[in-house]
């Protein structure tokens, strides 16, 4: 397999999976860690789930076009959806010292996402969200 | 991938629960369904063996934040052994388990009961 992939998303919850399957094919062609593909994996079902959970607001099928790339130890992971403008990385950090029972439960997605990944970044172009997400595969 | 749960009532008011594979988005429904079916009997402890689970996102996260939530309303506690190392290191990162209630192995388990049968007996 190339250094790099792309794979087109369907507005529903159970393309997770079949994500999740590339993503152990790209990792395995790649020599990624078990460690690296778990952070890819995990931060790509938080973001992908929320797009398809809360960023349409019809009924209509999207596209949720996703690009991963390994450049000299370096995994890019671009996610661009049409879906209504939301900044991930604006989303305020949960206070993790409040008592379990009383803290909100959201947030959660987003704050792992962060500790996984090495840098984020947003933008808005046109009517898309395009997310750019990178984790360093050269530690370990 | 696919996401297995069996339970077990170990002593009267004592659930153990065994997910095993994948606890994410498409999976977590599984166990919380068995989980509520559990907590319609107001047990004293469920027991999450984790040791199956070698993959946690958030919405996992939530059904275990939700249920120990559900168990302290009649005091009763939720105890969670054997994560593996990626999958707590998940929990750590969101801060969503006191240390007291997570066990490295199932002897740790039975000490808490025996510890707890005797409070309960007043030995």
């Amino acid at each position: 397999m190339s250094k790099q992939i792309y794979i087109e998303l369907k507005n529903d919850l159970s393309e997770i999976n079949r994500l999740s399957t590339k993503l152990n094919d790209f990792a395995e062609a790649n020599n990624l860690s078990p460690k690296i593909l778990f952070a890819l994996n995990l931060s790509l079902e938080e973001v992908i789930t929320n797009v398809i959970s809360y960023g349409f607001e019809d009924d209509k099928e999207h596209q949720i076009l996703v690009h991963i790339n390994s450049i000299e130890g370096e995994i890019s992971v671009e996610i661009e959806d049409d879906g209504k403008p939301f900044n991930p990385l604006q989303v305020d950090e949960p206070d993790l010292t409040i008592p379990l029972e009383e803290r909100p439960i959201g947030g959660l997605g987003i704050h792992l996402i962060r500790n996984y990944m090495d840098d984020l970044e947003y933008k808005r172009d046109g009517y898309r969200n395009i997310l750019k997400m990178k984790k360093k595969s050269n530690t370990n | 991938m696919p996401l297995k749960v069996t339970s077990t009532e170990k002593e009267p008011g004592v659930f153990m629960i065994v997910p095993e594979g994948s606890l994410d988005t498409n999976t977590y429904s599984i166990l919380e369904k068995r989980v509520d079916m559990i907590l319609e009997g107001q047990p004293r402890v469920i027991a999450l063996d984790m040791a199956y689970i070698n993959y946690i996102s958030s919405m996992g996260v939530r059904v275990v934040i939700k249920t120990r939530k559900a168990l302290k309303q009649h005091d009763g506690n939720l105890v969670v052994l054997n994560l593996q190392p990626q999958v707590r290191k998940v929990f750590e990162i969101i801060n969503a388990l006191p240390s007291e209630q997570v066990f490295a192995s199932t002897e740790e388990l039975d000490k808490y009961l025996d510890r707890m049968q005797k409070k309960m007996t007043g030995n």
